[in-house]
């Protein structure tokens, strides 16, 4: 279990700090995603985590054990894939995955079957200067999990991929977290942290907004309503129907038994008009 | 044990691909093909032709002789062949400069491509960080050494006590030049102090044209010692009193910048936040 209680950070010369009292708990096995615009503070949280940065105020257990206790040898737990993808460019793929394997202890998993899933097949000996950035991005993804390491950070691990790869990615994120690693996801992309997150914390200005499965978040904040477009005397019409309304309820039964509806849609909240009700700012901004 | 042999195959493969061995292998050869087949032995008698004033010398030693005394302390010695002094010149210029220099570019070569983040957040330590820096570098300087040497004054190779010497001074400036580079962000910004650092390690080599007191200074510049050390073991033999006092000097000098180094690097570029 990975617990964050009240972690502050401010950075040199800055007038506000970057996260304010961030709080919040990943079970054994979980994922929890941070989903939050450009300059929220994700990278913080997660680089004060890995003692990248130092941690100022707050604090930070990993299974009960405080951050600042944990020797080097804690740094065999975790994987880290950074958003910018720090590589020796002179040296080809399986070069620089090799590069550190000797740093962590055995057993580690097979490079070039991972390098096969991601699409990096024909690419392993090709030098990492002649990588396209997508594919600098799955190089790094591959290099945090070679280690099979115990808590796993992404960050924005599906940025500059193609939606085939991002599926093959957001999968191998699926399998890690069932063989029992704890993962935290730091994201813009909604989508992403919506199909793997268990639980979702929204980060804004260094705040968090709200925090809870995307399930409960989307009930939470989301309408009990449908859109309907049927024919009406032979012309397409559009409707809200709300379902906690008596009347919309009824007209709607009378639809369906006529079979008048064209399409349906369900009008339940998307992470992203959340974050936007809850902040006022887009998530993609 | 392993992840410093990792680290050390890592460096040795950089090393390479950033041509820091070709580098080596070609200034070497160059240097030490001059020395061996463009300069001669000796000048010739005819020293003046060098812009030496050998008479206005002569004048002096008269006039100087009412109020000084000289001694001859080797009567029967020598002049050394002047391509083999040379060898130790380069030894101060080509050795000592680019041992301090290919370590700093290793280092600002791992903080510009990020490489050196990732290494952070893995159980790396700041000693297999240093360690395999150093190891190759020093692989580098003995490269270098053994060519340069190797064409120039071969039979210099078969001694050991001028391997310790270069091996102790190389080490120092590797060290002093990853040290540097802890405070540096990139290779624009460590031009400038190369510059300097480069023209303080050459000065030395001035004494060897003049004696003047005016660089007695340069006493404290590991070039001095890498070139009347390496100078006096070549020439007057290993236990000599120049050539103990060299090596002296180089292993406090070896001692001193690891010192400064491992913390340097644990301290500032791996620092761990807690």
């Amino acid at each position: 279990m990975l617990e964050v209680d009240k972690l502050t950070y401010t950075y040199r010369g800055a007038e506000a700090p970057a996260v304010r009292e961030v709080s919040f708990r990943i079970e054994t096995g979980q994922i929890f995603g941070f989903l939050g615009p450009s300059g929220a503070g994700k990278t913080t949280v997660q680089q004060v985590m890995t003692r990248l940065l130092e941690l100022q105020g707050g604090e930070v257990r990993y299974d009960q054990r405080p951050l600042a206790e944990l020797g080097r040898s804690f740094f065999a737990e975790i994987g880290v894939s950074f958003e910018h993808p720090n590589l020796f460019p002179r040296l080809t793929g399986r070069e620089n995955l090799d590069a550190f394997m000797g740093l962590y202890p055995k057993p580690h998993l097979d490079p070039v079957e991972l390098m096969e899933r991601v699409g990096l097949g024909d690419a392993l000996d090709k030098k990492a200067e002649d990588y396209s950035k997508g594919m600098k991005q799955r190089l790094v993804f591959v290099r945090a999990l070679l280690h099979r390491p115990k808590y796993l950070f992404f960050d924005e691990p599906s940025s500059g991929l193609d939606p085939a790869t991002a599926r093959v990615v957001m999968a191998i994120i699926r399998e890690q977290k069932q063989r029992g690693a704890t993962i935290l996801l730091t994201t813009h992309d909604m989508l992403v942290a919506d199909k793997l997150a268990d639980t979702i914390a929204f980060l804004h200005d260094g705040v968090i907004a709200a925090s809870d499965t995307p399930r409960a978040l989307k009930l939470m904040h989301g309408e009990r309503a449908v859109r309907v477009e049927h024919r009406q005397n032979g012309v397409l019409t559009s409707e809200t129907l709300f379902l906690d309304d008596d009347d919309d309820r009824e007209y709607l039964a009378s639809l369906m038994a006529n079979g008048e509806i064209e399409t349906l849609h369900s009008q339940e909240a998307t992470l992203d008009s959340i974050f936007v009700k809850l902040t006022g700012k887009e998530l993609a901004a | 044990m392993s992840r410093l042999s990792s680290l050390l195959r890592l460096d040795a493969k950089l090393a390479w691909e950033h041509k820091l061995v070709h580098v080596t292998v070609v200034v070497a050869a160059v240097f030490g093909a001059l020395l061996r087949f463009a300069v001669p032995a000796e000048f010739g008698p005819d020293l003046g032709e060098f812009g030496l004033d050998i008479e206005g010398l002569d004048a002096l030693a008269e006039t100087t002789a009412a109020w000084a005394s000289v001694t001859v302390l080797e009567p029967g010695a020598s002049k050394p062949p002047v391509n083999q002094l040379l060898v130790a010149v380069l030894y101060a210029l080509d050795l000592c400069i680019l041992g301090f220099m290919f370590g700093s570019v290793m280092v600002l070569q791992d903080k510009e491509h990020g490489t050196v983040r990732y290494f952070r957040v893995s159980p790396g330590t700041g000693f297999d960080y240093v360690a395999s820096k150093l190891l190759v570098n020093l692989g580098l300087s003995l490269l270098n050494f053994t060519i340069l040497t190797g064409f120039a004054a071969p039979l210099a190779l078969l001694e050991p006590a001028l391997w310790l010497l270069i091996v102790l001074v190389c080490a120092g400036m590797t060290l002093v030049g990853m040290s540097l580079s802890m405070f540096l962000r990139n290779i624009a910004q460590w031009f400038f102090p190369m510059i300097v650092v480069s023209t303080l390690l050459a000065l030395p080599t001035y004494l060897i044209v003049v004696q003047t007191p005016a660089l007695a200074w340069t006493w404290w510049l590991p070039s001095y010692h890498i070139l009347f050390g390496a100078e006096a073991i070549m020439f007057e033999g290993a236990a000599t009193a120049p050539a103990l006092a060299a090596l002296a000097y180089a292993a406090v000098f070896c001692a001193l910048t690891t010192l400064t180094c491992v913390p340097a690097v644990r301290g500032r570029l791996l620092r761990e936040a807690r």
